[in-house]
């Protein structure tokens, strides 16, 4: 019987809360209405910052695009100008040894005892990539076989004509007459390739 | 004055239901304020681009000075070399004219200056294909060097790109010289400042 009193006695203090219910359902009205109220000031006074800030913006813009374009413009002329520099020098570089140099080295490395036939160097366009083949190509008749040899020799020691077209290589070699051979020297490199 | 410990159990379950709620509301509007005013908006992210817009131009502008002079020094380096490269107009008489200069500077004669038409997709030269011209001497080898030379020096963007020479029976001081040289075509100059 006691317990069945307690049980009573509290549920019958409900009737006597602090805060009563209307008075909580007001005050939450109150804290979700302040609140939209408020967000929605904030939402008012960030909209106008940022009309105002958008139209600064844009009439800053209209006094900066105008020269900005132009430099725009202006950079890309240096890149196209420098691209061009660029393509110029590597169309320089593949004639970094002179021609007339080549001639007047293989002309000191030929021996006197050799009569030529045919004489051709050529710089000229490789298939597979963009780097030249320079060539050397020499064929002749020589006194005998061992001025074939020397000239060989002679034209590989050269640092510029090795420089131009690698190892010289003898490509035929047969006796013509007597003790005279017909020859024919080769050398032949990729331009930037091994020497 | 309303204190937490006068409320009762349901009215404390109540009013922390309520914050909870308050704090949605709050975390809600504040996201649609962001997405309606802020930022996130379709006005703030105008406003964002065009403020980079505005930094980018300005950074350009600061650097006006240095690009008109980078301009002017690579429209300058460029056009100290296209004076070397064949006329647009007529090419064949620019070049015939500086080929002969230096044939008659090194008294050779020339049989043919002729004009090579090379494949329109040949890369190897600076804006397309390089202008080629080929031609034919008989001269000695001391006159061929010293022609080359010629051609070469003065002329940075000259290549030779072949030199043949064929011996002729019977005229062994003057053989068959084949000599084939290339320019780059000529390239326009961008920004050039007249």
């Amino acid at each position: 019987m006691s317990v069945q009193g307690d049980l009573l006695e509290k549920s019958g203090s409900h009737d006597q809360d602090v805060v009563s219910k209307q008075k909580m359902i007001l005050g939450a009205v109150s804290v979700f209405a302040g609140t939209a109220l408020l967000v929605l000031l904030l939402a008012g006074a960030s909209r106008l910052t940022i009309n105002s800030h958008l139209k600064r913006v844009r009439q800053e813009l209209a006094q900066l695009r105008p020269p900005a374009a132009k430099l725009r413009t202006a950079q890309a002329a240096i890149t196209a100008n420098r691209d061009k520099l660029s393509e110029f020098k590597d169309w320089s570089t593949v004639r970094s040894m002179p021609m007339y140099q080549i001639l007047r080295s293989a002309q000191e490395d030929i021996p006197s005892q050799m009569v030529l036939y045919h004489f051709s160097t050529a710089i000229e366009p490789s298939g597979e990539q963009n780097s030249p083949v320079c060539t050397l190509y020499i064929s002749g008749v020589a006194d005998d076989e061992e001025t074939v040899i020397a000239a060989k020799r002679q034209l590989n020691a050269d640092p510029r004509l090795r420089g131009f077209c690698g190892e010289v290589k003898l490509a035929t070699s047969q006796r013509y007459s007597g003790k005279s051979w017909a020859f024919a020297l080769e050398g032949r490199r990729v331009s930037g390739g091994a020497k | 004055m309303i204190r937490w410990a006068d409320l009762s159990k349901k009215q404390k379950q109540l009013a922390l239901l309520m914050l909870g709620l308050a704090v949605a509301q709050a975390a809600l509007m504040i996201h649609l304020l962001e997405s309606v005013a802020g930022r996130g908006s379709s006005a703030g992210k105008e406003l964002a681009m065009l403020e980079q817009e505005a930094e980018d131009a300005r950074t350009i502008l600061g650097q006006e000075a240095s690009i008109w002079q980078n301009l002017k020094q690579s429209a300058a380096e460029l056009d100290a070399l296209i004076q070397y490269t064949p006329a647009q107009a007529d090419r064949y008489a620019w070049a015939y004219e500086y080929i002969s200069s230096c044939a008659a500077r090194t008294q050779i004669t020339l049989d043919i200056v002729e004009e090579i038409n090379l494949s329109p997709d040949d890369k190897t030269g600076v804006a397309g294909p390089p202008f080629e011209i080929q031609l034919f001497t008989r001269c000695g080898y001391n006159n061929l060097v010293e022609f080359i030379w010629r051609l070469e020096k003065n002329n940075p963007l000259l290549r030779i790109k072949k030199v043949t020479i064929a011996a002729v029976p019977g005229f062994a001081q003057a053989p068959q010289i084949q000599i084939a040289v290339q320019w780059p075509t000529s390239v326009k100059i961008a920004g050039k400042v007249n």
